[in-house]
């Protein structure tokens, strides 16, 4: 048997200002309208404000999560571009730092073997 | 020419040896590196002070200038301020003390936006014992408490190019140079930003401003006069006195008198006030009628279940002034507060509860006054209750809207004096309220989806999210009958209303009076952010559906 499908459920409800006819509303009608649809305006934009400040420290620490997310991969991936960098880094380095004493120990062996 | 962020000012004459040493160090310990510091003796005759600053010159950032004669602070400060190269200024007296960050966190909000000339702090006293004391909640910026009160005061930092073009302090302004400069600077400021944060431990010294501000009595005479003459450069023609709780009272004068439309929606209910069985529009209208002093105004009744006769009783204590609008639907009292005003043809409405009556003769002239004022978009006066206790003296907010000083006594203060002048609210209560017409139907009037609660909240944030100001003054004053036993109990639904729109501004720290978001309603002052919130927390909150977690504390019930 196959499964059933989920009911459409359609509202039918409109904003209390869509089911107005214009045409038959008195001037004092009409005046109390605008009324409300400036509130209503005013009230949506304040309704957008609201939820972005509300969104914004959420938003915030999603993006937190994801950078600590995309560090940590990166720094557990072993070809990470960070690692082959650190490497060069600390080799050059090793290089550079034992370059000069390595000279100095060859002049120390090269005197020895001399003194022999 | 240098690419220093601060130059902190200090004029010395003879401080405290021990408070002098404290002070210095205060700057020395600072975390920001981007400052000089510039003293200016003012010929001190102490020895140990003359030692002090020869010893403090010897580091590269201080500056010492020694004048050839005794000029006072206005003087030294002065010089000071010619010596000093940073783009900032920043005020330090010579027994006072910064707070290490002081610095830092200004640089932090300056960086944050270039425009801003002006950054003041909270700030805090140091007490003979060393303890500190008075912590001092400060509003955001308000103009109209700064013509009151020089609340700003410490730590204030000004951008330097603009405190020259306007000619450094003034003399004359002795005790108050410091306000008058304030005045000046905020006049022009295209930015002023306040941060809540103590950043000044102010020392109170026997004979200093921060023991007792009657040690120098001529100051407040010298802020009077610089009062009066920053409401002359900004056109508000008014009268200035000191006040007993030494404040400076600003009565502004009309400069015209335009037409004010009462808006009093009713259903003729009666109530037994002070003894009396009274029908309360009828006593409203006959107090307006017969104590007011403004000539110029209509009322508006909008009513339902009226009675001809009272509608004609009425008529003949306004005679030709009382437009009558009838209201035959379901109780919505934004609904009748909309319909009122498009039957009425005043520059201002001022919408009235029944249940008031009018205390003060020219409580009309006072709220037209401020309305004055292009940026101001709502003013309300001191509401008492029926025992003379306060009813309300505006709102503020935090994890909900409630009534400033909701049941004081009536000649109460307030903390740091707020009660006893004018200045700027977060929201006020629409029992009493003025506002101009214009501006009244540009945000869409009052929201009829909040009937009966909220629908003030509403109004006001409408109005300040528009760039406007809600002024509260204590130089109007009006009984409200509301009962004390009224069921504050609020549909669950408009709840959710208020909070779908301004649920963010409801509950953080209240813009202008944050000293009262730190007192649990009926409960005790907490001025621990942390404690403050569980407290709120496990008191206050509840669930919505849709809304998650969402403060349900109610306006008081009075």
């Amino acid at each position: 048997m196959a499964d059933r499908q989920p009911a459409t459920i359609t509202q039918t409800a409109k904003p209390a200002h869509v089911l107005r006819d214009l045409s038959v509303m008195s001037v004092d009608e009409l005046r109390v309208e605008v009324l409300r649809l400036r509130d209503e305006l005013i009230g949506a934009r304040a309704e957008i404000g609201n939820l972005r400040s509300r969104l914004e420290p959420r938003h915030r620490a999603y993006e937190s999560l994801i950078a600590l997310e995309r560090s940590e991969r990166a720094l557990a991936g072993p070809d990470a571009e960070y690692a082959r960098i650190a490497r060069r880094i600390i080799g050059f380095a090793r290089w550079a730092l034992l370059r000069a004493p390595r000279k100095a120990v060859r002049k120390v062996l090269a005197g020895r073997r001399t003194d022999r | 020419m240098t690419n220093l962020r601060f130059s902190i000012l200090t004029p010395v004459y003879n401080p405290p040896v021990e408070a002098f040493r404290a002070c210095a160090a205060s700057v020395f310990a600072q975390t920001a590196t981007e400052w000089e510091w510039v003293l200016v003796d003012d010929r001190s005759t102490d020895p140990a002070v003359h030692a002090m600053l020869e010893e403090f010159a010897r580091d590269e950032r201080v500056t010492v200038i020694r004048r050839t004669e005794n000029g006072g602070i206005v003087a030294a400060t002065n010089d000071a301020l010619h010596a000093a190269t940073g783009a900032f200024v920043a005020f330090l007296d010579h027994d006072d003390a910064l707070t290490p960050d002081a610095l830092s966190i200004v640089d932090e909000v300056l960086t944050s936006d270039d425009t801003i000339d002006y950054v003041y702090s909270d700030e805090d006293k140091i007490g003979p014992d060393g303890v500190h004391c008075d912590r001092f909640r400060k509003p955001a910026w308000s103009p109209e408490r700064l013509r009151a009160q020089n609340y700003c005061c410490h730590l204030s930092v000004m951008r330097r190019s603009l405190v020259v073009e306007l000619g450094g302090l003034r003399t004359g302004f002795d005790g108050a140079q410091d306000w008058d400069l304030t005045l000046r600077v905020t006049e022009v400021a295209r930015a002023i930003a306040h941060i809540p944060q103590v950043l000044y431990h102010w020392r109170m010294v026997v004979g200093s401003v921060a023991t007792d501000i009657e040690y120098k009595p001529y100051a407040l005479e010298a802020g009077r006069r610089a009062v009066a003459e920053h409401l002359e450069r900004v056109g508000i023609d008014a009268d200035l006195e000191v006040t007993e709780h030494l404040y400076v009272d600003v009565r502004r004068r009309l400069t015209a008198r335009p037409k004010v439309s009462i808006i009093i929606p009713t259903n003729a209910s009666r109530k037994r006030i002070w003894g009396q069985d009274v029908v309360l529009v009828e006593q409203c209208v006959a107090s307006i009628a017969q104590r007011s002093t403004y000539d110029d105004f209509e009322i508006v009744v909008v009513h339902d279940m009226v009675d001809e006769s009272l509608l004609a009783r009425l008529e003949t204590l306004v005679p030709g002034r009382l437009v009558t609008v009838p209201y035959d639907r379901p109780f919505n009292f934004s609904e009748k507060i909309n319909l009122g005003a498009l039957h009425s043809g005043g520059d201002h409405l001022l919408l009235l509860n029944d249940d008031t009556l009018v205390i003060t003769p020219e409580w009309i002239e006072v709220l037209v006054a401020h309305l004055e004022e292009p940026d101001v978009g709502m003013v309300g006066p001191k509401l008492l209750l029926a025992d003379g206790r306060i009813q309300s003296a505006g709102h503020y907010f935090r994890f909900g809207a409630h009534h400033v000083a909701g049941q004081l006594a009536a000649d109460d203060p307030g903390p740091f004096g707020c009660l006893t002048f004018p200045a700027e609210r977060t929201g006020l209560t629409m029992a009493c309220v003025m506002v101009p017409r214009a501006l009244f139907s540009a945000v869409g009037g009052l929201t009829t989806d909040l009937p009966g609660a909220f629908n003030d909240v509403d109004f006001g944030n409408k109005l300040v999210e528009h760039g406007y100001r809600l002024i509260w003054t204590p130089h109007a004053s009006l009984y409200h009958f509301e009962s004390l036993t009224r069921d504050p109990t609020v549909p669950k639904e408009h709840i959710v209303r208020i909070y779908q729109r301004w649920g963010h501004l409801l509950d953080a720290p209240d813009r202008y009076l944050p000293w009262f978001s730190y007192q649990v309603a009926g409960l005790a002052y907490i001025d621990d952010e942390r404690l403050l919130t569980t407290v709120l927390d496990s008191a206050h909150h509840t669930s919505i559906p849709g809304l998650g977690e969402i403060s349900v504390e109610m306006l008081p019930k009075d």
